[in-house]
């Protein structure tokens, strides 16, 4: 039985010549759980708008959806808001409350039910989730995660038919959506609610799922299984570079000369390659990383906490940067690392220990001396360093007191290098999420920088970006300029480091080479290491991988 | 263990707009020490020792100065103190100036406990009773205020970070004018969102209902005839003029007839409730310690 049935939908945006999305053909079952994936701006987002009247832009629609057999447009108001629910993106700006427990009650109470009942289901709802400890909170005081569980949950209090989420877990820690994927798998396990996500993190989600949406320029390129998704997408590899959103056994399947079932995990990768591929070719040649030994930022034992009453949040932690390199701090959510960075950037002050920089102790660094020609932070939040109406004023604004024609040079190379030509007229809040970075970065490269701090600089971006990301960090690198980062992101870090540091109990605790780092380690290492570690050595990355296997090919 | 803080807020809001619109009302030096005294009682009870004391400093140098301040600008009463240059120092505006800053601190102490005991959803609570859609805006802006102050400071520090701003007066003036229309626009995009997270839950809808984790109870309901009756007892009293009392020329001597003491006595009950429940609620526990 349908629950969805879409037929030749065409939609197209005021004052825009060509359709968001066309010919849209796509029957969605009941009680199944259906991920929509695609490129940045191919059309996911709207398509899932379309299906909730309530968010359906305006703009010229063609062709009919039908919600159970009638037509959707024109549906009872209440009915469609009772059991069609909607999650967004970004945990804080759904939520309306200013209690845990009124949030819950909200959409019940606009639809008008009596309060023994919202009190009872409130309750149900709460159980289910587990935020029973939450239910008198304040939201304000929420972690994202929690606010996102918040918030699904206050769908779900209404009992809805199906949900549709709009990339919920973009701006989530990696254990914060590994914890929302499941529940939506319990939600469309236990309840039979019918679900349909729109995705790019692929990795974790996408053996949740019944069923697989791609799509790519409005259309929708393939409705099918995983495996057949995955086998459709192999033959069809050149216009896919969505493929890096997949994980690494896909990955390495889709670039593999080898029929068969597309292996889904890293259990079945391993079978996967044990079974179609020999070893006699056991080592790959580790790249030898240039390290210079010159030392540009150097803590000696700090300790830091944010008030005289807390917890220590780094304590007696020492850490080496050395020049040119670029050195990436992973840990867990919580552990400091965002810290860490504020601490090295001058924005808070160790109550213990010593800070140096270029050779010179941070507290002698007068006024802006720091930051001119120095030592930059891309904060978390790329928005935060957006003050103008458009990327091109946002840019001239670093201007400073450089010359104009030195600045005219230092604003062409970074533009070209960037690509943010097209985008010069734009409002910096329009950007997507990966364009919005690369201004960010843009603002501070001309700087001139000599140390680059990044926070996070994944965040809620896909695996296309983090490849650009990649080659324009590498990129910096060769321009001399020493890079910082801290990140959940173990794959991205594998790929852009020389050195990694894992920030554990306050303290760092393991500092490496890439290579020591990564192949040492069992489980804070890459998808691609665990998949071929047994078989192969030195493996990394997923070109690694590729590289190696190949070798091994028997024909 | 807090025990007011779980009566219903009706029950709550009752007992302070009972105190604090009799401290207000009056101007019998007695009632006053009685509200002085039992509200800051109330608030050693709720708030952490140090804040207390903190408070208790404050209301005391307010108090002296106060007092001190009015005869210097008062010379009216008959009772000459001492004179100081040419002014004369009544003994009758000393006083008028001490019962008027006990009733300001007096308030100021209500309201801090008020602050701890009606947390904003018992008020909102309390106000979607008579406007429903208010109260929804109004615990909207409860829960943005916190954000939009937090991403002010982020903004801030990023802007910061880039040093382009000297330490020039000029130069900060323009920096926090971009922070601010920063933040506005940035206000403005969110909303977009909670707008459509709330048409998406539909809201708007006839036949909203309001709902609340708050249950009124026998002991809300016993509690607010104590209250009610002492207020009615004390409100006949003072209007048959048995609480009046004269600053200017003499001061009244205090009356203390039948009806007086007992005018007094509620009074003082009335304003001690909130501290008798705590404090019988702690002997409760420490009882049930003991036999454990």
């Amino acid at each position: 039985m349908e629950l969805f049935q879409i037929e030749n939908l065409t939609f197209t945006y005021p004052n825009e010549k060509l359709p968001a999305i066309r010919d849209i053909n796509l029957s969605i079952e009941k009680g199944s759980f259906t991920i929509i994936c695609g490129e940045t701006g191919c059309g996911k987002t709207t398509l899932l708008k379309m299906l909730k009247n309530e968010l359906r832009p305006f703009g010229k629609l063609e062709g009919e959806i039908l919600y159970e057999g009638k037509p959707l447009i024109g549906m009872d108001k209440k009915k469609s808001v009772q059991e069609i629910g909607f999650v967004f993106q970004n945990p804080a700006n759904q939520i309306v409350a200013d209690k845990v427990w009124n949030e819950l009650a909200f959409g019940l109470e606009n639809l008008g039910t009596p309060t023994a009942q919202i009190r009872k289901k409130i309750a149900e709802m709460a159980s289910f989730f587990n935020i029973e400890d939450l239910f008198r909170r304040d939201t304000a005081s929420l972690s994202g995660g929690e606010k996102q569980l918040l918030n699904l949950a206050s769908i779900m209090v209404m009992e809805p038919k199906v949900l549709l989420l709009d990339e919920p877990t973009a701006q989530l820690d990696p254990i914060f959506r590994d914890n929302f994927l499941r529940l939506l798998h319990k939600i469309n396990q236990e309840l039979g609610t019918t679900i349909i996500l729109v995705e790019h993190h692929l990795e974790d989600a996408l053996t949740l799922a019944d069923k697989v949406i791609v799509m790519g320029f409005g259309f929708i390129f393939s409705h099918d299984t995983i495996i057949n998704t995955c086998q459709l997408i192999k033959s069809n590899r050149d216009k896919f570079p969505l493929i890096s959103n997949f994980p690494t056994s896909v990955q390495l399947y889709n670039s593999l000369d080898c029929d068969g079932e597309c292996p889904l995990n890293v259990r079945q990768g391993k079978q996967f390659i044990e079974n179609n591929f020999s070893n006699k070719i056991k080592n790959l040649e580790p790249k030898a990383p240039l390290l210079s030994s010159e030392k540009i930022i150097s803590l000696k034992n700090i300790s830091f906490r944010y008030s005289k009453n807390d917890p220590d949040i780094l304590d007696d932690l020492s850490l080496d940067i050395n020049k040119g390199e670029v050195l990436a701090i992973v840990g867990s959510n919580g552990a400091g690392k965002s810290t860490l960075l504020h601490l090295i950037a001058g924005n808070l002050k160790p109550y213990r220990g010593k800070i140096v920089i270029q050779g010179k102790d941070i507290n002698k660094y007068k006024n802006n001396e720091l930051y001119d020609n120095n030592l930059v932070l891309l904060p978390q939040n790329p928005d935060d360093l957006f003050v103008f109406d458009t990327v091109k004023e946002e840019l001239l604004e670093m201007k400073g007191s450089i010359p104009s024609e030195e600045f005219s040079i230092r604003l062409n190379e970074i533009i070209s290098d960037l690509k943010l030509k097209e985008l010069y007229d734009k409002h910096p809040f329009d950007l997507s999420g990966g364009e919005k970075q690369k201004l960010a970065l843009a603002k501070i490269l001309l700087l001139k920088p000599k140390i680059i701090l990044l926070d996070e600089p994944t965040k809620g971006l896909d695996g296309i970006f983090k490849i650009h990301l990649t080659e324009i960090i590498k990129n910096l690198q060769r321009k001399g300029i020493t890079i910082v980062l801290v990140t959940h992101d173990i794959e991205f870090s594998a790929m852009v480091c020389d050195e990694c540091a894992l920030l554990f109990d306050n303290s760092i605790i393991n500092k490496a080479t890439r290579n020591e780092f990564f192949l040492n380690n069992s489980f804070y290492t890459t998808a691609a290491n665990r998949i071929t570690r047994d078989r192969y050595n030195n493996v990394i990355t997923v070109d690694d991988a590729i590289d190696i296997i190949r070798r091994n090919q028997v024909l | 263990m807090r025990r007011m803080i779980k009566f219903h807020p009706s029950v709550i809001i009752t007992f302070f707009i009972c105190s604090i619109f009799y401290t207000m009302y009056t101007n019998n030096p007695l009632v006053m020490a009685l509200s002085f005294f039992c509200s800051l009682l109330f608030y050693l009870i709720l708030e952490e020792k140090k804040l207390f004391f903190r408070h208790l400093l404050f209301t005391l140098l307010i108090f002296a100065i106060l007092t001190l301040t009015n005869p210097l600008f008062v010379s009216r009463g008959e009772t000459i103190l001492f004179t100081i240059g040419k002014k004369n120092i009544t003994k009758e505006s000393l006083a008028y100036g001490a019962t008027m800053s006990m009733m300001l601190t007096a308030v100021i102490t209500w309201f801090k406990c008020y602050n701890k005991i009606m947390t904003s959803d018992k008020f909102i609570y309390l106000f979607g009773k008579i406007l429903p859609n208010v109260s929804t805006i109004i615990s909207m802006g409860i829960s943005f205020i916190p954000r939009f102050i937090e991403k002010g400071k982020a903004i801030n520090l990023a802007q910061k970070n880039l040093g382009l701003y000297k330490k020039k007066f000029l130069n900060r003036v323009k920096l926090n004018l971009r922070v601010f229309s920063s933040l506005i626009t940035w206000a403005l995009e969110n909303s977009l969102d909670t707008a459509d997270s709330m048409n998406a839950r539909g809201y708007g809808l006839k036949e909203k209902t309001n709902f609340s984790i708050f249950k009124y109870k026998i002991s809300d309901f016993l509690l607010t005839i104590i209250m009610v009756s002492l207020m009615i007892f004390i409100i006949i009293g003072s209007a048959l003029k048995y609480l009046d009392y004269q600053y200017y020329p003499n001061l009244t001597p205090l009356n203390f007839s039948l009806i007086n003491v007992l005018l007094y006595l509620a009074l003082g009950l009335l304003m001690m409730i909130p501290t008798i429940i705590e404090v019988k609620e702690n002997l409760k526990w420490n009882f049930f310690k003991s036999k454990i």
